[in-house]
Protein backbone atom coordinates (compact mmCIF):
# COMPACT_ATOMS: atom_id res chain seq x y z
CA UNK A 1 0.00 0.00 0.00
CA UNK A 2 0.97 3.25 -0.63
CA UNK A 3 2.25 5.41 2.69
CA UNK A 4 -0.27 7.45 4.53
CA UNK A 5 0.42 10.87 5.33
CA UNK A 6 -1.64 11.95 8.34
CA UNK A 7 -1.07 11.38 11.77
CA UNK A 8 -4.21 9.05 12.14
CA UNK A 9 -3.74 7.73 9.09
CA UNK A 10 -0.15 6.38 9.91
CA UNK A 11 -0.49 5.73 12.90
CA UNK A 12 -3.60 3.29 11.86
CA UNK A 13 -1.84 1.47 9.43
CA UNK A 14 1.39 1.03 11.53
CA UNK A 15 -0.34 -0.11 14.68
CA UNK A 16 -2.16 -2.92 12.04
CA UNK A 17 1.02 -3.67 10.94
CA UNK A 18 0.35 -2.63 7.09
CA UNK A 19 3.10 -0.27 6.97
CA UNK A 20 6.25 -0.63 8.90
CA UNK A 21 7.48 2.31 11.04
CA UNK A 22 10.92 2.44 9.17
CA UNK A 23 8.99 2.53 6.06
CA UNK A 24 7.24 6.22 7.16
CA UNK A 25 10.53 7.54 8.96
CA UNK A 26 12.76 6.58 5.75
CA UNK A 27 10.05 8.26 3.40
CA UNK A 28 10.00 11.61 6.14
CA UNK A 29 13.68 11.76 6.04
CA UNK A 30 13.54 11.17 2.64
CA UNK A 31 11.02 13.95 1.61
CA UNK A 32 13.07 16.30 4.24
CA UNK A 33 16.39 15.68 1.85
CA UNK A 34 14.50 16.80 -1.30
CA UNK A 35 12.90 19.97 0.25
CA UNK A 36 14.37 21.34 2.79
CA UNK A 37 17.58 22.81 1.16
CA UNK A 38 15.12 25.55 -0.35
CA UNK A 39 12.94 25.94 2.96
CA UNK A 40 15.64 25.73 5.92
CA UNK A 41 13.48 24.36 8.45
CA UNK A 42 15.56 21.95 9.76
CA UNK A 43 19.05 22.83 11.54
CA UNK A 44 19.78 19.02 12.43
CA UNK A 45 18.57 15.85 11.33
CA UNK A 46 18.50 12.75 14.28
CA UNK A 47 18.89 10.00 11.45
CA UNK A 48 20.31 7.40 13.35
CA UNK A 49 18.13 7.40 16.59
CA UNK A 50 14.59 7.71 14.34
CA UNK A 51 15.64 4.54 12.40
CA UNK A 52 16.43 2.83 15.87
CA UNK A 53 13.52 3.73 17.10
CA UNK A 54 11.17 2.66 14.07
CA UNK A 55 12.83 -0.83 14.44
CA UNK A 56 11.74 -1.04 17.77
CA UNK A 57 8.68 -0.33 17.53
CA UNK A 58 8.05 -2.69 14.44
CA UNK A 59 9.28 -5.36 16.46
CA UNK A 60 6.34 -4.28 19.19
CA UNK A 61 3.79 -4.48 16.40
CA UNK A 62 5.38 -8.04 15.30
CA UNK A 63 5.19 -8.86 19.51
CA UNK A 64 1.54 -8.03 19.18
CA UNK A 65 2.25 -4.58 21.73
CA UNK A 66 0.32 -1.37 20.50
CA UNK A 67 3.15 1.30 20.82
CA UNK A 68 -0.23 4.12 21.04
CA UNK A 69 -1.89 6.70 19.36
CA UNK A 70 1.10 8.15 16.97
CA UNK A 71 2.67 4.82 16.04
CA UNK A 72 5.28 5.37 13.95
CA UNK A 73 4.43 8.97 13.10
CA UNK A 74 7.59 11.31 12.50
CA UNK A 75 7.78 14.11 14.18
CA UNK A 76 9.88 17.20 14.24
CA UNK A 77 10.43 19.67 17.31
CA UNK A 78 12.05 22.91 17.76
CA UNK A 79 15.63 23.34 18.80
CA UNK A 80 14.35 24.57 22.25
CA UNK A 81 13.41 21.34 23.30
CA UNK A 82 15.86 18.67 25.12
CA UNK A 83 16.62 15.57 23.03
CA UNK A 84 19.01 13.14 25.57
CA UNK A 85 22.59 13.08 24.12
CA UNK A 86 22.20 16.50 22.21
CA UNK A 87 23.31 20.36 23.03
CA UNK A 88 19.89 22.42 23.01
CA UNK A 89 20.62 24.89 21.58
CA UNK A 90 17.55 27.63 21.63
CA UNK A 91 18.57 28.78 18.19
CA UNK A 92 21.51 30.06 19.63
CA UNK A 93 25.42 29.21 17.85
CA UNK A 94 26.95 30.33 21.28
CA UNK A 95 25.04 26.68 22.42
CA UNK A 96 26.14 24.25 20.01
CA UNK A 97 28.80 23.02 22.07
CA UNK A 98 26.25 22.80 25.16
CA UNK A 99 26.47 19.94 27.46
CA UNK A 100 24.27 17.57 25.92
CA UNK A 101 20.82 16.90 27.58
CA UNK A 102 20.72 14.01 30.22
CA UNK A 103 16.62 13.06 28.93
CA UNK A 104 13.91 13.96 26.66
CA UNK A 105 11.66 16.84 27.29
CA UNK A 106 8.80 15.87 29.41
CA UNK A 107 6.85 16.31 26.14
CA UNK A 108 8.79 14.78 24.07
CA UNK A 109 8.76 11.86 26.60
CA UNK A 110 5.04 11.91 26.19
CA UNK A 111 5.23 11.87 22.16
CA UNK A 112 7.41 8.96 22.18
CA UNK A 113 5.83 7.37 25.02
CA UNK A 114 2.55 7.05 21.92
CA UNK A 115 4.70 6.19 19.63
CA UNK A 116 5.92 9.34 17.99
CA UNK A 117 9.49 9.27 15.92
CA UNK A 118 11.50 12.60 16.21
CA UNK A 119 13.50 13.06 12.93
CA UNK A 120 14.71 16.28 13.15
CA UNK A 121 15.04 19.19 15.10
CA UNK A 122 13.51 22.56 13.61
CA UNK A 123 14.49 26.06 13.18
CA UNK A 124 13.80 28.96 15.06
CA UNK A 125 14.82 32.87 15.81
CA UNK A 126 17.42 32.55 18.35
CA UNK A 127 16.30 31.73 22.32
CA UNK A 128 12.55 32.29 20.34
CA UNK A 129 12.83 36.03 20.71
CA UNK A 130 11.29 37.12 17.32
CA UNK A 131 8.21 36.47 15.07
CA UNK A 132 10.34 35.60 11.49
CA UNK A 133 12.94 32.60 11.88
CA UNK A 134 15.26 34.80 10.67
CA UNK A 135 18.63 33.34 12.39
CA UNK A 136 21.93 34.47 12.30
CA UNK A 137 23.47 31.15 12.45
CA UNK A 138 20.99 28.64 11.54
CA UNK A 139 19.78 30.57 8.25
CA UNK A 140 16.37 31.87 7.17
CA UNK A 141 13.25 29.39 6.76
CA UNK A 142 11.25 30.49 4.04
CA UNK A 143 8.08 30.21 3.73
CA UNK A 144 6.91 26.76 1.28
CA UNK A 145 3.49 28.95 -0.18
CA UNK A 146 5.66 31.20 -1.24
CA UNK A 147 9.90 30.71 -0.50
CA UNK A 148 10.22 34.60 -1.05
CA UNK A 149 8.02 35.03 1.72
CA UNK A 150 9.28 35.01 5.70
CA UNK A 151 7.73 31.90 7.55
CA UNK A 152 6.77 33.31 10.42
CA UNK A 153 8.41 32.85 13.97
CA UNK A 154 9.52 31.99 16.45
CA UNK A 155 8.65 28.23 15.95
CA UNK A 156 8.68 29.08 11.75
CA UNK A 157 10.78 25.66 11.23
CA UNK A 158 8.12 23.87 12.73
CA UNK A 159 5.51 25.26 10.91
CA UNK A 160 7.27 25.08 7.38
CA UNK A 161 8.18 21.55 7.81
CA UNK A 162 4.27 20.96 7.67
CA UNK A 163 3.71 23.03 5.53
CA UNK A 164 6.05 22.07 3.01
CA UNK A 165 4.88 18.33 3.58
CA UNK A 166 8.47 17.10 5.57
CA UNK A 167 6.06 15.93 8.26
CA UNK A 168 2.78 15.51 9.56
CA UNK A 169 2.84 16.66 13.06
CA UNK A 170 6.07 19.46 14.92
CA UNK A 171 6.07 20.80 17.69
CA UNK A 172 7.08 24.62 18.54
CA UNK A 173 6.07 27.24 22.31
CA UNK A 174 4.62 29.93 22.02
CA UNK A 175 5.17 33.25 24.25
CA UNK A 176 3.69 35.88 22.65
CA UNK A 177 2.55 34.47 19.59
CA UNK A 178 5.62 32.16 18.39
CA UNK A 179 3.09 29.36 17.56
CA UNK A 180 0.15 30.87 16.22
CA UNK A 181 2.20 33.75 13.63
CA UNK A 182 4.11 31.03 12.15
CA UNK A 183 0.98 28.70 11.53
CA UNK A 184 -0.89 31.64 10.27
CA UNK A 185 1.75 32.54 7.61
CA UNK A 186 2.84 29.20 6.22
CA UNK A 187 -1.57 27.72 6.27
CA UNK A 188 -1.08 25.32 8.56
CA UNK A 189 -3.32 24.37 11.83
CA UNK A 190 -1.62 25.08 15.49
CA UNK A 191 -2.58 25.68 18.92
CA UNK A 192 -1.51 27.60 22.02
CA UNK A 193 -2.04 25.48 24.80
CA UNK A 194 -3.36 27.25 27.69
CA UNK A 195 -0.21 28.42 30.41
CA UNK A 196 0.68 25.34 32.36
CA UNK A 197 -1.81 22.52 30.45
CA UNK A 198 1.65 21.12 28.71
CA UNK A 199 4.74 19.84 30.60
CA UNK A 200 7.11 22.62 30.20
CA UNK A 201 10.26 20.77 31.98
CA UNK A 202 13.30 20.34 29.58
CA UNK A 203 11.87 22.86 27.29
CA UNK A 204 14.50 26.11 27.02
CA UNK A 205 12.52 28.76 29.01
CA UNK A 206 12.17 32.23 27.20
CA UNK A 207 9.26 33.98 29.46
CA UNK A 208 8.29 31.59 31.82
CA UNK A 209 4.95 33.65 32.53
CA UNK A 210 4.02 33.21 28.76
CA UNK A 211 5.96 30.17 27.72
CA UNK A 212 3.55 27.22 26.14
CA UNK A 213 4.53 24.35 24.13
CA UNK A 214 2.25 23.32 21.37
CA UNK A 215 1.73 21.65 17.76
CA UNK A 216 1.36 22.28 14.55
CA UNK A 217 -0.36 19.79 12.03
CA UNK A 218 -1.65 19.86 8.37
CA UNK A 219 -4.91 18.34 9.98
CA UNK A 220 -7.61 19.42 12.30
CA UNK A 221 -7.74 15.73 13.52
CA UNK A 222 -3.81 15.60 13.32
CA UNK A 223 -3.47 18.85 15.79
CA UNK A 224 -5.98 17.43 18.46
CA UNK A 225 -4.05 13.90 18.51
CA UNK A 226 -1.03 15.57 19.15
CA UNK A 227 -2.29 17.96 21.88
CA UNK A 228 -3.79 15.66 23.79
CA UNK A 229 -1.08 13.28 24.13
CA UNK A 230 1.04 15.93 25.14
CA UNK A 231 -1.34 16.99 27.74
CA UNK A 232 -2.02 13.60 29.29
CA UNK A 233 -5.64 13.36 28.42
CA UNK A 234 -8.47 13.70 25.87
CA UNK A 235 -9.84 17.12 24.46
CA UNK A 236 -12.57 17.25 26.19
CA UNK A 237 -15.93 17.41 23.47
CA UNK A 238 -17.72 20.77 23.92
CA UNK A 239 -19.81 22.43 21.20
CA UNK A 240 -19.50 26.12 20.61
CA UNK A 241 -22.64 27.31 21.14
CA UNK A 242 -21.97 31.36 21.30
CA UNK A 243 -19.37 32.77 19.03
CA UNK A 244 -18.10 36.41 18.53
CA UNK A 245 -15.34 38.33 17.08
CA UNK A 246 -13.27 40.74 19.32
CA UNK A 247 -13.74 44.48 17.94
CA UNK A 248 -11.36 47.38 18.20
CA UNK A 249 -8.01 46.57 17.61
CA UNK A 250 -8.24 43.35 16.13
CA UNK A 251 -10.41 44.54 13.38
CA UNK A 252 -8.20 48.29 13.55
CA UNK A 253 -5.19 46.49 12.66
CA UNK A 254 -6.21 43.31 10.18
CA UNK A 255 -6.01 43.92 6.14
CA UNK A 256 -9.38 44.01 4.64
CA UNK A 257 -9.32 40.57 3.41
CA UNK A 258 -10.28 39.42 6.77
CA UNK A 259 -13.74 41.66 6.50
CA UNK A 260 -14.66 38.95 3.78
CA UNK A 261 -13.49 35.80 5.92
CA UNK A 262 -15.70 37.14 9.04
CA UNK A 263 -18.81 37.41 6.23
CA UNK A 264 -18.29 33.84 5.54
CA UNK A 265 -18.10 33.19 8.92
CA UNK A 266 -20.76 34.44 9.22
CA UNK A 267 -23.03 32.96 7.10
CA UNK A 268 -22.11 29.50 8.61
CA UNK A 269 -22.79 29.97 11.81
CA UNK A 270 -25.81 32.43 11.29
CA UNK A 271 -24.70 35.05 13.31
CA UNK A 272 -22.01 37.02 14.31
CA UNK A 273 -21.87 39.60 16.85
CA UNK A 274 -18.75 41.58 17.70
CA UNK A 275 -17.44 41.68 21.45
CA UNK A 276 -15.16 43.86 23.43
CA UNK A 277 -11.88 43.02 25.17
CA UNK A 278 -10.87 46.25 26.99
CA UNK A 279 -7.09 47.55 26.77
CA UNK A 280 -5.67 45.26 24.12
CA UNK A 281 -2.74 47.27 23.30
CA UNK A 282 -2.60 48.01 27.06
CA UNK A 283 -2.20 44.15 27.10
CA UNK A 284 0.32 44.16 24.25
CA UNK A 285 2.25 46.35 26.14
CA UNK A 286 2.50 44.48 29.25
CA UNK A 287 3.49 41.18 27.41
CA UNK A 288 6.17 43.21 25.15
CA UNK A 289 7.66 45.00 28.71
CA UNK A 290 7.35 41.34 30.85
CA UNK A 291 9.14 39.75 27.96
CA UNK A 292 12.37 42.28 27.16
CA UNK A 293 12.45 42.44 31.49
CA UNK A 294 12.27 38.69 31.81
CA UNK A 295 14.17 37.39 29.01
CA UNK A 296 16.59 39.93 29.55
CA UNK A 297 17.50 38.63 33.05
CA UNK A 298 17.57 35.07 32.07
CA UNK A 299 20.30 35.76 29.57
CA UNK A 300 22.08 38.70 31.78
CA UNK A 301 25.21 36.41 32.64
CA UNK A 302 25.87 35.08 28.90
CA UNK A 303 25.06 38.57 27.94
CA UNK A 304 27.67 40.15 30.64
CA UNK A 305 30.79 36.83 29.63
CA UNK A 306 29.95 37.27 26.30
CA UNK A 307 27.21 39.50 24.36
CA UNK A 308 29.13 39.88 20.72
CA UNK A 309 27.82 35.74 20.05
CA UNK A 310 24.35 36.41 20.12
CA UNK A 311 22.22 36.92 17.35
CA UNK A 312 22.41 40.71 17.06
CA UNK A 313 18.41 41.19 16.32
CA UNK A 314 17.73 39.03 20.23
CA UNK A 315 20.89 40.61 21.53
CA UNK A 316 20.07 44.37 21.73
CA UNK A 317 16.12 43.64 23.18
CA UNK A 318 17.95 41.40 25.71
CA UNK A 319 20.39 44.06 26.42
CA UNK A 320 17.42 46.62 27.21
CA UNK A 321 15.29 44.81 29.09
CA UNK A 322 17.86 44.13 31.58
CA UNK A 323 17.71 47.87 32.61
CA UNK A 324 13.49 47.38 32.78
CA UNK A 325 13.28 48.01 36.78
CA UNK A 326 11.67 44.89 38.32
CA UNK A 327 9.23 46.57 39.92
CA UNK A 328 7.67 48.19 36.62
CA UNK A 329 7.45 44.49 35.41
CA UNK A 330 5.91 43.31 38.07
CA UNK A 331 3.24 46.84 37.78
CA UNK A 332 2.81 45.71 33.95
CA UNK A 333 1.93 41.79 35.36
CA UNK A 334 -0.85 43.51 38.07
CA UNK A 335 -2.26 44.86 34.59
CA UNK A 336 -2.12 41.33 33.08
CA UNK A 337 -3.74 40.06 35.80
CA UNK A 338 -6.81 42.63 35.47
CA UNK A 339 -6.32 41.49 31.82
CA UNK A 340 -7.16 37.91 31.75
CA UNK A 341 -9.79 38.54 34.23
CA UNK A 342 -11.82 40.88 32.08
CA UNK A 343 -10.95 38.14 28.94
CA UNK A 344 -12.58 35.39 31.39
CA UNK A 345 -15.59 37.61 31.84
CA UNK A 346 -15.88 37.50 28.50
CA UNK A 347 -15.40 34.00 28.03
CA UNK A 348 -18.31 33.28 30.26
CA UNK A 349 -20.54 34.89 27.68
CA UNK A 350 -19.08 33.68 24.82
CA UNK A 351 -17.60 29.66 24.08
CA UNK A 352 -15.51 30.84 21.28
CA UNK A 353 -13.60 34.10 20.64
CA UNK A 354 -12.42 34.88 17.29
CA UNK A 355 -10.25 37.02 15.98
CA UNK A 356 -7.19 37.44 13.30
CA UNK A 357 -3.85 35.66 13.95
CA UNK A 358 -1.77 38.50 11.87
CA UNK A 359 -2.75 41.77 10.68
CA UNK A 360 -1.35 41.01 7.30
CA UNK A 361 0.13 38.04 5.10
CA UNK A 362 3.69 36.66 5.28
CA UNK A 363 6.23 39.59 4.39
CA UNK A 364 9.49 39.45 1.43
CA UNK A 365 12.22 38.26 3.28
CA UNK A 366 13.80 41.33 1.21
CA UNK A 367 11.10 43.31 2.48
CA UNK A 368 9.87 42.54 5.64
CA UNK A 369 6.83 45.19 5.67
CA UNK A 370 3.65 44.92 6.77
CA UNK A 371 0.46 46.78 7.04
CA UNK A 372 -1.61 47.49 10.06
CA UNK A 373 -4.16 50.01 11.58
CA UNK A 374 -0.97 52.24 11.47
CA UNK A 375 -0.13 51.91 8.00
CA UNK A 376 3.31 49.85 6.78
CA UNK A 377 5.21 48.75 9.51
CA UNK A 378 8.51 46.35 10.35
CA UNK A 379 7.53 42.64 10.23
CA UNK A 380 9.78 41.63 13.30
CA UNK A 381 8.59 44.09 15.43
CA UNK A 382 4.45 43.83 14.58
CA UNK A 383 3.72 40.44 13.15
CA UNK A 384 2.62 39.47 16.51
CA UNK A 385 0.43 42.52 17.94
CA UNK A 386 -2.44 40.64 17.71
CA UNK A 387 -1.26 37.35 19.13
CA UNK A 388 0.58 38.86 22.22
CA UNK A 389 -2.28 40.14 24.02
CA UNK A 390 -3.60 36.79 24.41
CA UNK A 391 -1.22 35.69 25.26
CA UNK A 392 -0.75 38.03 28.49
CA UNK A 393 -4.55 36.58 29.38
CA UNK A 394 -2.97 32.31 29.29
CA UNK A 395 -5.71 31.25 27.50
CA UNK A 396 -5.62 28.75 24.66
CA UNK A 397 -5.91 29.30 20.93
CA UNK A 398 -6.43 26.84 18.13
CA UNK A 399 -4.89 29.06 15.53
CA UNK A 400 -6.87 27.89 11.81
CA UNK A 401 -5.76 28.48 8.42
CA UNK A 402 -8.40 30.02 6.13
CA UNK A 403 -9.27 28.76 3.33
CA UNK A 404 -8.07 30.90 0.30
CA UNK A 405 -6.71 28.87 -2.75
CA UNK A 406 -4.95 30.39 -4.79
CA UNK A 407 -3.57 33.34 -2.35
CA UNK A 408 -1.40 33.50 0.35
CA UNK A 409 -2.55 31.81 4.11
CA UNK A 410 -3.98 33.78 6.58
CA UNK A 411 -4.76 32.84 10.47
CA UNK A 412 -7.70 32.71 12.51
CA UNK A 413 -7.37 32.47 16.41
CA UNK A 414 -10.56 30.69 18.08
CA UNK A 415 -10.09 31.46 21.86
CA UNK A 416 -11.47 29.66 24.98
CA UNK A 417 -11.29 29.24 28.30
CA UNK A 418 -8.79 26.99 29.64
CA UNK A 419 -10.18 23.27 30.13
CA UNK A 420 -12.76 24.27 27.53
CA UNK A 421 -10.10 23.60 24.74
CA UNK A 422 -13.18 21.21 23.06
CA UNK A 423 -15.49 24.22 21.78
CA UNK A 424 -11.87 25.71 20.00
CA UNK A 425 -12.16 22.22 17.84
CA UNK A 426 -16.18 21.95 17.35
CA UNK A 427 -16.17 25.38 16.05
CA UNK A 428 -13.02 24.74 14.00
CA UNK A 429 -14.58 21.39 12.67
CA UNK A 430 -17.80 23.14 11.66
CA UNK A 431 -15.94 26.14 10.17
CA UNK A 432 -14.40 24.11 8.13
CA UNK A 433 -17.25 21.69 6.86
CA UNK A 434 -18.34 25.22 5.92
CA UNK A 435 -15.40 25.94 3.52
CA UNK A 436 -14.19 28.80 5.40
CA UNK A 437 -10.83 27.69 7.39
CA UNK A 438 -8.86 24.35 5.65
CA UNK A 439 -5.25 23.90 4.40
CA UNK B 1 9.12 52.59 43.78
CA UNK B 2 8.77 54.61 41.07
CA UNK B 3 6.53 54.63 38.04
CA UNK B 4 9.10 56.58 36.19
CA UNK B 5 10.64 54.96 32.94
CA UNK B 6 12.04 57.41 30.93
CA UNK B 7 15.50 55.78 29.22
CA UNK B 8 14.98 58.48 26.41
CA UNK B 9 16.25 61.08 28.59
CA UNK B 10 19.15 59.17 30.10
CA UNK B 11 22.49 60.16 28.51
CA UNK B 12 24.71 57.61 26.79
CA UNK B 13 27.31 57.71 29.92
CA UNK B 14 23.96 56.89 32.04
CA UNK B 15 22.85 53.76 29.86
CA UNK B 16 26.78 52.59 30.55
CA UNK B 17 26.75 53.53 34.25
CA UNK B 18 23.57 51.47 34.56
CA UNK B 19 24.60 48.17 32.85
CA UNK B 20 27.79 48.32 34.44
CA UNK B 21 25.71 48.15 37.71
CA UNK B 22 23.43 45.16 36.55
CA UNK B 23 27.04 43.56 35.65
CA UNK B 24 27.26 44.17 31.88
CA UNK B 25 30.43 46.05 30.09
CA UNK B 26 27.78 46.92 26.84
CA UNK B 27 30.31 46.88 23.67
CA UNK B 28 30.03 50.14 21.85
CA UNK B 29 28.55 48.29 18.86
CA UNK B 30 25.53 47.61 20.89
CA UNK B 31 24.68 50.92 21.87
CA UNK B 32 22.39 52.40 18.87
CA UNK B 33 20.32 49.16 18.89
CA UNK B 34 19.83 49.18 22.83
CA UNK B 35 18.84 52.60 22.26
CA UNK B 36 16.43 52.15 19.87
CA UNK B 37 14.97 49.19 21.55
CA UNK B 38 15.08 51.18 25.61
CA UNK B 39 12.90 53.57 23.19
CA UNK B 40 10.55 50.96 22.63
CA UNK B 41 10.21 49.89 25.78
CA UNK B 42 9.60 53.26 27.08
CA UNK B 43 6.69 53.83 24.90
CA UNK B 44 5.43 50.51 25.68
CA UNK B 45 5.68 51.06 29.68
CA UNK B 46 3.66 54.60 29.01
CA UNK B 47 0.53 52.60 27.59
CA UNK B 48 0.86 50.31 30.65
CA UNK B 49 0.88 52.99 33.08
CA UNK B 50 -1.88 54.97 31.42
CA UNK B 51 -4.42 51.86 31.93
CA UNK B 52 -2.99 51.10 35.03
CA UNK B 53 -3.95 54.88 36.06
CA UNK B 54 -7.76 54.15 34.31
CA UNK B 55 -8.20 50.84 35.71
CA UNK B 56 -6.91 51.38 40.04
CA UNK B 57 -8.81 53.03 42.44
Amino acid sequence: MSLPTTVTGIAQAVRRGQVSARAVTQAALDRIAARDAEIRAVTRLLTERALQMADALDACIVAGEDPGPLAGVPIGIKALFDIKGLPTTAGAAMRVDAPAAEDDAAVLQRLTGAGAIPVAVLNMDEYAYGFVTVNAHFGTTRNPRDTARLAGGSSGGSAAAVAAGMLPLTWGSDTNGSIRVPAALCGVWGFRPAHGSVPEEGSFPFVPMLDTLGPFAATLDDLETGLAVAMGRPVAPLSALSVARLDGWFVTHAIDAYEEIFSAIGRVLGTMPMAHLPRVEAARAAAFFITGHDGGRLHRAELAQRPLAFDPETRDRLLAGNLVPTDLRDRAADFGAWFRARALDLLDRYDVLLAPATPDVAPLIDNPVIHTGDGPAPARANLGMLAQPISLAGLPVLCAPVSRPGKLPLGLQLIGAPGREGALFDLAARLESGGVLGV
Amino acid sequence: MTDVFTPTRWSEAEILDRFRAAGVALPAPCLPGVKANLALLEDRWRVVQAALAEIEP
